[in-house]
């Protein structure tokens, strides 16, 4: 509950971005339920509303000449949890510096007109009309004060709970470049995206999610880089969300994505702002959502799953070859079981003399045919990673020792696997650990299947009508209307700058992005 | 979602591709599984002076190439159904459309077999053959679904490989090469070369009639590039068919011949410090990816003919049922690999000439004395 922050106020969010009033707050709830002027009324409804939830705190205070009137603040502890202000005193000092003489003097009058006025006030406070706004308000961390004989309130921004510090990316690290990733607080999240953007262009907008959690979802684009088709149907898109709950911003990839049912991702994460910022100077649109780290880059095309921030940071060569490396290790990922398998069951003509002794002298005992051994060892190895990932910590480390012996030694001296065998699976693990972007790596994971049978059943012959259908459904594919193998098909020469080889900086950002990458030719 | 919605329910109109890709569409069409069926049958039948049969069939194509083009330019954005029933009449287009069809049938089976054929003869003996014709035309159904934009953008992909393999190959058989074995050209006159240009019209350049259909798809502010684009294609597909004709006898010499197969067996020769060896399998790859596109092509424009000769706007419902139609073509039609050859070699031609050549020079003719009459009325 303490690092739930989910409540930041929406309306706070707003002002800050400019881009919708505090009306958003009551969206979805069109009944108007005026303020009374009678505090007891308001008071009685409210304690109706929170009824049943104990951290609802309702503090009566009485101000003025011979303390003859009376307001309440309400506010949820929880959420306010640095009581050490008292925003009853700030209101009536604001009175007292600025309006009328001693705070002991204040009348119900004096405070409606200092901020129907919009008087200076030493704390930004917002004036509600509505009580179901004012619902709103309290829900979402602020703390809310009422008057006696004032039928509008006051909400002061005060919320406080502890949230993550920015620090350092576990997901995506680097050796060279800025270390700090997002965290779960939607506002650090945007201002550090801000920090790096410096200009009007960029563009955030934000839409509340669900009746229940009111998520706040921003988006952010480059006005100019972005390509306004796309983004024209993003927004058509995003629309659905509206009431539907979102914790994660990997809610928003399932629900905007293209082909649900794809194996390949269509959307990029990333939880590094340098990231974030590179994506949208290209001309992608960036979903962060509060409470949640996870920035969404979409559209993913399936070139960029290949790349990461620190291929920007090298030097050239280097980032070429480190780039050909893991598209060597894609490779070997997807299709390294399936071609021992085709090869040791169908082909062994192809396979040099030497080695194919060594090959069937291990292979020597083995009670299962290739293709069993094989789908036995992926098994233990997926078997392996998912125990390693969703352990806690602490045991994590036994999974990996006993995996090792399992998949390692042990199913070797029982004689259910061959030595190749193990160097097979060992190397496709290891393989699909290169790949910068974790979701791509989960799509061979999936693919690594029924290539294997394919082989199985058919050889090289199989493999090869697998690829095809794997390649059409590639080429098929569409993220947010921009074909999904771009730019290697449809083939734009001039925009393979960033796929086989990372030309120098000095090309790659002198020549205009924009133009290259988000005039769109019509698309072939 | 949405755009590839709206793609599918206006059916073809919208998908427009350049002239280049049209290019690349042609090139993988006309070379993609002649290049291994062909050099083998026509060294038997010319010998040595095969490629020269390969220069003459290649100018006929040409001239279909050039009729074609110019029917095009005639009538912009019209296939060829479209014009045949300007020009002739629906009757008479029906009439001459039944010898297309059979021919485009015979042709869609007879590359998906093709493939299978080579399976059996060269990789795995004991496999019946629908095991591998029909996974072949499943994908070639699929992607023949998908439409033209994504046979372009896939096909683009799959020709810089089969490309890289077979030059690949061809290069590295340099060492093995023996130009001496080129001479004499004419061993035995001028009759076998007659013979070779003889088959290799029918198959393949009988065949650059199917872009008939496919022509009007090309973007209209680039269409201008089109014909030089196409007849480039053309000679450069002469050219691959030749090198790679005159570089398996230089290898086998007058035996290339006696094998069906011949640059698969030129790839087996290839040795290089043991540790490039028997990579016979790329070029069996080739073949395979070869036949796939061209057959995705031809269900194509199969479907598109018939969708637009009875009329139905979506060309997608026919692509299924033809492709199961084909498949099974190819199980009834094929007894035997020397029956197979031998069809191939004499009907093949007879029959793609009266399905494919007849109709669209008629048409020509046709369109040459309607143009004078038009010509005629303006005048008076």
């Amino acid at each position: 509950m303490t690092n739930n922050s989910t409540g930041t106020p929406q309306s706070e969010t707003n002002k800050a971005i400019g881009t919708m009033s505090t009306e958003t707050v009551s969206s979805g709830q069109n009944t108007q339920l005026p303020i009374s002027e009678q505090l007891s009324d308001n008071i009685e409804y409210l304690e109706k509303t929170f009824a049943g939830s104990s951290d609802i705190v309702f503090k009566h205070w009485n101000y003025g000449p011979e303390l003859q009137y009376t307001a309440c603040s309400v506010y949820y502890e929880s959420l306010v949890q640095e009581d050490t202000e008292n925003y009853m005193k700030i209101t009536l000092q604001d009175l007292v510096m600025h309006e009328v003489g001693p705070g002991m003097e204040a009348t119900p009058q004096d405070i409606r007109g200092f901020f129907e006025h919009d008087g200076v006030s030493g704390k930004k406070a917002s004036v509600i009309t509505d009580l179901l706004q004012l619902v709103d308000h309290i829900s979402n961390g602020r703390l809310i004060i009422v008057f006696e004989g004032w039928n509008k309130g006051l909400s002061y921004k005060a919320q406080s709970v502890e949230t993550r510090q920015v620090s350092e990316s576990v997901n995506e690290s680097v050796v060279q470049g800025p270390r700090e990733s997002t965290v779960e607080n939607l506002q650090k999240n945007l201002g550090l995206l801000r920090l790096r953007l410096k200009t009007p262009k960029f563009k955030i907008e934000m839409i509340t999610a669900g009746g229940e959690t009111k998520t706040a979802v921003a988006y952010g684009y480059i006005e100019d880089v972005v390509d306004k088709e796309m983004l024209a149907e993003f927004k058509n898109r995003i629309a659905q969300i509206a009431d539907l709950e979102v914790l994660e911003t990997s809610y928003i990839e399932q629900i905007i994505e293209d082909s649900t049912y794809s194996p390949f991702p269509q959307h990029r994460y990333t939880e590094r702002t340098d990231m974030a910022v590179a994506g949208m100077l290209e001309g992608k649109i960036a979903v962060l959502v509060q409470g949640t780290g996870g920035i969404l880059l979409c559209p993913g095309l399936f070139t960029e799953f290949f790349q990461s921030s620190e291929d920007y940071y090298q030097r050239t060569v280097n980032s070429t070859l480190i780039r050909w490396l893991r598209i060597v290790a894609f490779l070997i990922a997807l299709t390294l079981p399936s071609v021992y398998i085709a090869l040791s069951t169908f082909h062994p003509e192809l396979i040099p003399t030497v080695l194919l002794l060594a090959v069937l002298n291990a292979r020597e005992g083995i009670p299962l045919p290739a293709f069993f051994e094989a789908l036995l060892m992926e098994f233990f190895f997926e078997l392996m990673r998912e125990a390693g990932v969703r352990l806690p910590r602490p045991v994590g480390s036994a999974v990996s020792i006993v995996g090792a012996l399992v998949i390692g030694d042990a199913a070797i001296s029982a004689g259910i696997a061959s030595p190749i065998m193990v160097i097979v699976v060992a190397l496709t693990g290891i393989a699909s650990f290169s790949i910068p972007q974790y979701n791509i790596a989960i799509s061979l994971r999936i693919l690594r299947f029924p290539l294997m049978i394919s082989a199985a059943v058919m050889g090289g012959f199989g493999m090869m009508i697998c690829f095809l259908f794997i390649l059409l459904h590639l080429c098929k594919l569409r993220t947010l209307g921009q074909p999904y193998l771009a730019p290697l098909a449809p083939l734009r020469l001039s925009e393979l700058r960033d796929v086989l080889i990372r030309v120098p900086l000095k090309t790659l950002l002198r020549s205009p992005r924009d133009l290259h990458k988000h005039k769109h030719k019509p698309v072939k | 979602m949405i755009r590839n919605a709206k793609e599918g329910g206006t059916g073809i109109e919208k998908q427009t591709v350049s002239h280049t890709q049209m290019g690349v569409l042609f090139f993988v069409f006309m070379t993609g599984s002649s290049i291994i069926n062909i050099p083998g049958p026509l060294i038997g039948k010319a010998g040595n002076s095969a490629w020269i049969s390969l220069l003459i069939s290649g100018g006929l194509g040409m001239c279909l190439l050039w009729c074609m083009l110019s029917m095009n330019r005639k009538f912009p954005g019209m296939t060829f159904v479209e014009y045949s029933r300007k020009l002739m009449g629906t009757a008479l287009t029906a009439v001459f459309s039944a010898i297309t069809i059979s021919f485009l049938f015979h042709m869609l089976s007879g590359i998906v077999v093709d493939v299978g054929l080579f399976m059996i003869s060269s990789m795995l003996r004991e496999t019946p053959m629908y095991a591998f014709t029909f996974p072949v035309f499943m994908v070639a159904a699929l992607t023949a679904r998908a439409g033209l934009e994504v046979m372009v953008r896939m096909f683009t992909l799959i020709m810089f490989l089969t490309a890289f393999f077979l030059a690949f190959v061809l290069l590295l058989g340099i060492p093995d090469y023996d130009p001496s074995l080129l001479l004499p050209i004419f061993p035995e006159g001028i009759k076998p070369t007659l013979h070779g240009a003889y088959i290799t019209f029918g198959f393949p350049y009988v065949e650059v009639f199917l872009f008939t259909m496919l022509l009007p798809f090309v973007n209209k502010s680039l269409s201008g590039k089109l014909p030089a684009t196409m007849i480039g294609v053309l000679i450069l597909n002469i050219l691959t068919l030749s090198v790679s004709t005159i570089c398996s006898i230089m290898i086998y010499g007058p035996f290339a011949g006696e094998k069906q197969y011949v640059l698969f067996a030129l790839a087996r020769i290839i040795e290089f410090q043991e540790i490039i060896q028997r990579i016979e399998s790329i070029i069996g790859m080739s073949l395979i990816l070869g036949s796939y596109m061209k057959a995705t092509i031809t269900l194509f424009v199969l479907s598109l003919y018939i969708s637009q000769l009875i009329g139905i706007k979506d060309y997608r419902i026919l692509v299924m049922p033809l492709a199961l139609l084909g498949f099974l073509t190819g199980l009834v039609n094929f007894d035997g690999a020397l029956d197979w050859a031998g069809r191939i070699s004499v009907v093949h031609t007879v029959w793609g000439a009266a399905g494919f050549a007849v109709p669209l020079i008629i048409l020509y003719i046709i369109s040459l004395f309607k143009k004078k009459g038009q010509t005629k009325e303006q005048q008076t």
